[in-house]
């Protein structure tokens, strides 16, 4: 199990159902929220190391959240789950910082994709650094060109 | 008012030119309020002063002794801080010891250098046609004898680069705008081939090895094995046997890595570091559609840095939406993308762009990255495979070309000439004049407005690159054309003088005449206005 404790945020409570149940057994502590101000709630009250966040909501959306979240300093990996035609909110959620998206209903690579996030989130590196991850991706780049 | 301080480098080894520039200034411009720095080209660049000191509006490059090392580092600093938008403003002129030198080394006039004194000339002339093309500012200038309203055809040449060449083709490079599918330019290096005009087979809004702004690739005229020979046709063999002989010429293209940022000093940076890297860059501070897909077509970038420093609408998720758009959608290659200065990270960026050939980081684009990245793709060996020298070296004399028109000969004196044309040409390019001697001519903002008037642009070139002995000469030329008016000559008469005019001139039709003679009309009443209302110097 990783360490780490994941926030999600949609306001179809079915989802959150399905998410919570596929994601309990890798991660320490689950967090609900169905809206971005109740997300907000539970960010001032617990330590959460990643957010998996519904990109279009009521009340306050993906990109309302993210926004906000970042005006008060917390630099948590989000991870934004979108459905089709949402594209103008993730070109204005990569201005704050997205790590990843994942399309809705897939499911597909979201346990790989949440674990990385949480690690990413509980041991975050310096802005400045190239990291090796990024070099060995960079090489593989240059591998796979023609 | 304050008056903005000019600072003025002297690039060379020669300090007493240095001193005699003050002496000259404290001398005659006495609140010329200004900054004179010698810089010794053996133990500094003028990227090292940019980025320590900030730009220079005017720099002095001394010629004389410059090795082909310096020479080639040199052209390619000042190649890379002519794409910035900050530092391109800053003009460069030319010193060299005689004319032989500058007419060898006449490429140098469409690589940045704006004006080419010669030696010997007076300093009068050199400082007062400097500052007037540098700063728009018109010093104290002597009157010279002027002769108005020649109007007559004559041919000018723009000084261009000739950058490419196979057995098939050739690029020429310039600032000037060639209208159709024709060109007219001479390829020298062909002493059988006297052909002057030749097909177009593509014209590209951007220049792939100078600052300037078009290129042209234009078709050689290959005699079919049936063609009998011919001044006009050029054999394959011939072409071939060439090329071979003079392969020195020619080097591959270095790898090319194209640059998205607002960062002016990182070009400076760049331009330092430009000639000791087996990389080529292009650098851009805006994001245009048009210009990228032209842009990828003809010089095929492997490796982009997309800079969101300062994200704007240019160059900022927008434009990265359109660069990955146009990616994607190319045959062949998909080139490296690297995103610097965005908070996002690299799976979220590919997934959103539908782009996987793009790595996220977080932190600036510095040089170090830029070093760091370009150093590997190259070292990767995947740059753009066994690519054949068809690029002419950056210092070779094979470099210089000239692109030809016509135009009317409007008006000279020994320091300046105007002419009527058609078509608009961008200020500060370069002309030139093949008299029995060569002129040169930088095209200057003039007071009396280039807006087209009726039919016709009116411009005015500065001359330069000329020599003592040759002055004396373009003062007769003047006298001459003073004391036998164009108008008052009758035909014979007129045919005469043009036929021992040393410039190439043609009598212009009725018609055209009569349009050039309502053109110069407007351009008098509008210059007796601006006298009246009072034109002050900026100094």
């Amino acid at each position: 199990m990783a360490q780490g404790n994941l926030l999600i945020t949609d306001d179809e409570p079915i989802i959150l159902k399905m998410l919570k149940m596929n994601l309990a057994d890798h991660v320490e502590k689950i967090f609900t929220a169905e809206n971005g101000r109740e997300a907000l709630a539970v960010l001032e009250k617990e330590e959460i190391h990643c957010i998996v966040c519904d990109i279009n909501m009521p009340v306050m959306n993906g990109v309302e959240l993210i926004k906000e979240v970042r005006a008060r300093g917390i630099q948590l990996p989000f991870i934004f789950y979108t459905a089709h035609g949402e594209r103008e909110l993730m070109l204005e959620a990569v201005k704050y910082g997205a790590f990843d998206f994942l399309n809705k209903p897939n499911l597909d690579g979201l346990e790989e994709v949440v674990l990385r996030g949480l690690k990413a989130g509980s041991s975050p590196s310096a802005e400045e650094d190239i990291s090796d991850d990024q070099l060995s991706e960079y090489k593989k780049l240059l591998k796979e060109l023609n | 008012m304050k008056k903005e301080k000019r600072v003025i480098l002297y690039y060379g080894e020669d300090p007493e030119f240095v001193q005699s520039l003050e002496t000259y200034f404290k001398r005659f411009h006495r609140d010329l309020v200004h900054e004179l720095t010698c810089l010794d080209y053996k133990k500094t660049s003028i990227a090292d002063y940019f980025i320590e000191h900030g730009k220079a509006h005017l720099i002095f490059i001394d010629f004389f002794d410059i090795s082909d090392k310096q020479l080639l580092s040199l052209l390619a600093e000042i190649n890379l801080l002519k794409q910035s938008a900050l530092y391109k403003s800053s003009t460069i002129m030319g010193l060299f010891a005689d004319k032989d030198t500058l007419v060898s080394q006449e490429y140098l006039l469409s690589s940045g250098i704006s004006l080419a004194y010669i030696q010997g000339r007076s300093m009068t002339d050199f400082i007062c046609d400097s500052f007037e093309i540098a700063f728009d500012d018109t010093l104290f200038q002597p009157r010279y004898a002027k002769v108005d309203h020649v109007d007559l055809q004559i041919q000018i040449g723009f000084c261009s680069l000739l950058t490419q060449m196979d057995d098939k083709q050739f690029s020429i490079e310039s600032d000037y705008e060639v209208h159709g599918k024709k060109i007219q330019t001479n390829l020298a290096m062909f002493k059988a081939l006297t052909a002057t005009e030749f097909d177009i087979l593509k014209t590209y809004p951007f220049a792939l090895k100078s600052p300037l702004d078009f290129t042209y690739q234009i078709k050689f005229p290959i005699a079919g094995a049936w063609e009998a020979d011919s001044t006009n046709l050029i054999h394959k063999a011939t072409l071939d046997t060439w090329l071979d002989l003079k392969s020195d010429l020619f080097e591959a293209p270095k790898p090319r890595i194209k640059i998205f940022t607002n960062q002016a000093k990182l070009t400076v940076l760049l331009a330092k570091q430009q000639s000791k890297m087996d990389i080529s860059f292009d650098i851009s501070a805006q994001w245009s559609t048009a210009l990228f897909n032209e842009h990828r077509a003809l010089k095929k970038p492997q490796l982009i840095f997309y800079d969101m420093y300062e994200a704007e609408e240019g160059i900022g998720v927008k434009g990265l939406s359109d660069l990955t758009d146009i990616l994607s959608n190319q045959r062949g290659n998909k080139p490296i993308v690297i995103i610097t200065n965005t908070p996002s990270k690299t799976e979220a960026l590919r997934k959103l762009y539908q782009y996987p050939h793009l790595l996220a980081i977080e932190g600036p684009l510095t040089e170090e990255i830029v070093q760091l990245f370009s150093k590997k793709f190259v070292e990767s060996g995947k740059t753009q495979g066994q690519v054949k020298p068809t690029q002419i070296k950056c210092n070779q004399p094979a470099r210089s070309i000239t692109i030809y028109d016509q135009f009317i000969f409007n008006s000279l004196t020994e320091r300046e000439f105007t002419f009527l044309s058609k078509v608009e040409i961008p200020f500060y390019t370069t002309v030139k004049l093949n008299l029995s001697f060569i002129v040169y001519g930088t095209l200057v903002p003039y007071e009396l407005s280039t807006n087209k008037k009726k039919d016709y642009y009116h411009y005015k070139a500065i001359i330069h690159g000329v020599e003592e002995g040759e002055l004396e000469k373009l003062r007769k030329l003047v006298n001459q054309l003073i004391f036998n008016p164009v108008d008052d000559l009758n035909p014979k008469t007129l045919k005469d003088l043009i036929a021992q005019s040393p410039i190439q001139m043609v009598p212009l039709p009725e018609k055209v005449l009569e349009e050039v003679r309502t053109t110069e009309q407007e351009v008098f009443t509008l210059s007796v206005k601006k006298m009246n209302s009072g034109i002050k110097s900026k100094l």
